[in-house]
């Protein structure tokens, strides 16, 4: 029996595995005008995508812009207590910043819901990804042609895989070693030179309690909280690493995006109130958290991020809430994030989409 | 349109039942084809072919989840066309890579060529993955059944690629072990 064997014998398994897998994860909005039928699972489970959207409308120099996240996969988004002690967050947002207003910007790759829109082109894929091979010092035999390059320009080299995606977002550094995510690192400290590096870990525990992994994350401080938060959410450093492998991944959503403008932003304790109120975007269900109802008392922590995942319309900040979770059989207090838009609510006109795709 | 409505024109030989098929399931086959090939102009021509391929079958065959049993289909079809291609040295490089990855779950006695129970090794993954949670059945179903990258993985799964990639490396070790005990040598 070899590996092909095993890949062939795996393609013929029960058709109930292949299709629990392509289920993906609904997104609630407590607003929304569609119900769903709440299973007794804590999962929820529709086929197709499913956004929620809300619209900001045109106020004195402000374009009229939407916002959205979609998840999409199983189970909901959240962390646990281990996760939260172990870890050291650098987000540089905090409360008493004051922060009054944030950029928005515009992703040129969101297609509505369709394969994402290229940014780069195959040829400047291939150029980017030379260049890091350069910078690195890394052989390879050849480039990939246009056509292997359309989407993303992944070249093999002796020490790593370089993988240059078209939504010009993300770099990585895959298969590789510590040295060489080093190089990288150093690469990237010396063209940020007037910045501060800021190094954070991010640990990932099971429900079982089972340490899974710590992932290094690293953005460069200006110390203008602005610019501090765009960096930290749109350009940080991942160095991903398990016993299997050594990643790195250099992020910049800045790539493939143009800036809306400044919009002003509600303060987190505005944003606590329409949380309570249930105006929020969460992939959880609010009957599972601690009785059934958020409440102050069940809010652990909440932060300021920008959502990127997912391919949205537009990049916007959110406050996200970490709300005590209660979905099924854990040895360890479970948090689900409960978003809550920052732009201030002058701006924002409620409609909900579903897009009916339930392929 | 309703999958019975799409079997229905094939029982009813309308060539609209290619169209509806298509229409309905052509992003998620050509997703199938992409991610073992990474190539565009062939994905599309095995979605093509798959769906020819339906239009043989059916009848006499009915299947009960058409969705399934089309990416059945695909999924063959791309890697035999993936496996003619490393034959050429024009193979894509994510599927390599996953190959390599289910090396790892191979008994570590291993060593007698030949023939082998395909019926009970598929017994036996399923066994295995009936004893995984929800979730990480499903995830090892996206790497392994759908050729997915960690990537989508990890934004499919709202997880970091660290969870991910931890995750499968811990399931390829439980189902090593887990054929080891079964005796699995051949």
């Amino acid at each position: 029996m070899n590996s092909i064997d095993l890949f062939n014998a795996l393609g013929k398994i029960d058709e109930k595995y292949i299709e629990s897998a392509v289920v993906k994860k609904t997104a609630f909005y407590k607003k929304t005008l569609f119900k769903f039928a709440v299973a007794a699972a804590v999962i929820c489970l529709t086929v197709g995508g499913y956004g929620v959207a809300s619209m900001l409308t045109q106020t004195g120099n402000f374009p009229e812009i939407s916002y959205s996240i979609t998840f999409e996969g199983m189970g909901y988004e959240g962390t646990d207590e281990l996760s939260m002690i172990n870890s050291r967050d650098i987000n540089p947002w905090n409360e008493e910043a004051k922060v009054k207003q944030l950029p928005v910007y515009k992703n040129l790759c969101y297609n509505n819901g369709k394969p994402t829109q290229t940014y780069f082109s195959a040829s400047e894929l291939k150029k980017q990804a030379e260049l890091l091979a350069e910078r690195l010092e890394l052989k390879y035999e050849s480039l990939p042609t246009d056509g292997e390059a359309a989407l993303a320009c992944n070249l093999e080299t002796d020490k790593a895989r370089v993988n240059v995606f078209s939504k010009g977002n993300s770099i990585t550094v895959e298969r590789s070693q510590a040295a060489l995510i080093e190089k990288h690192i150093r690469l990237l400290s010396g063209e940020n030179s007037d910045k501060k590096a800021q190094e954070g870990i991010y640990a990932a525990y099971s429900v079982d309690g089972e340490h899974l992994s710590d992932e290094k994350r690293i953005y460069y401080k200006s110390g203008n909280i602005t610019e501090d938060i765009i960096s930290f959410n749109m350009q940080s450093y991942y160095l991903i690493e398990d016993e299997a492998y050594l990643t790195g991944r250099q992020s910049n959503y800045l790539n493939g995006s143009e800036k809306i403008g400044d919009y002003p932003i509600i303060e987190l304790s505005q944003a606590k109130k329409k949380l309570l109120r249930g105006e929020y975007i969460s992939s959880a269900h609010e009957q599972y958290v601690k009785g059934g109802k958020i409440a102050e008392d069940i809010i652990a922590k909440a932060d300021l991020i920008y959502y990127v995942t997912g391919n949205p319309e537009y990049y916007l900040p959110y406050y996200r809430f970490f709300v005590e979770y209660t979905p099924g059989e854990s040895t360890i207090k479970q948090y689900a994030y409960f978003y809550v838009c920052a732009v201030q609510e002058e701006y924002i006109g409620e409609i909900s989409l579903f897009n009916g795709d339930y392929q | 349109m309703k999958d019975i409505d799409i079997i229905k024109l094939y029982f009813m030989r309308s060539e609209k039942a290619i169209s509806k098929t298509t229409e309905k399931y052509g992003s998620y086959l050509r997703a199938i084809a992409m991610n073992i090939l990474g190539n565009e102009q062939d994905s599309e021509e095995c979605v093509n072919d798959t769906v020819y391929r339906a239009w043989k079958a059916i009848p006499p065959a009915e299947p009960e989840n058409l969705r399934a049993y089309l990416g059945k289909i695909i999924r063959n079809l791309a890697f035999n066309r993936y496996n003619s291609y490393a034959a050429l040295k024009r193979n894509g490089s994510t599927t390599q890579i996953l190959l390599s990855e289910l090396e790892e779950c191979l008994p570590s006695d291993n060593t007698v060529e030949g023939a082998f129970d395909e019926k009970r090794l598929i017994k036996l993954i399923e066994e295995f993955l009936q004893k995984e949670n929800e979730e990480k059945r499903n995830i090892f179903v996206c790497r392994y059944w759908y050729c997915q990258s960690l990537s989508e993985i990890s934004e499919g799964f709202s997880m970091s690629r660290t969870k991910v990639s931890a995750i499968l490396y811990r399931q390829r070790i439980r189902l090593k072990e887990f054929l080891e005990k079964e005796g699995v040598t051949v």
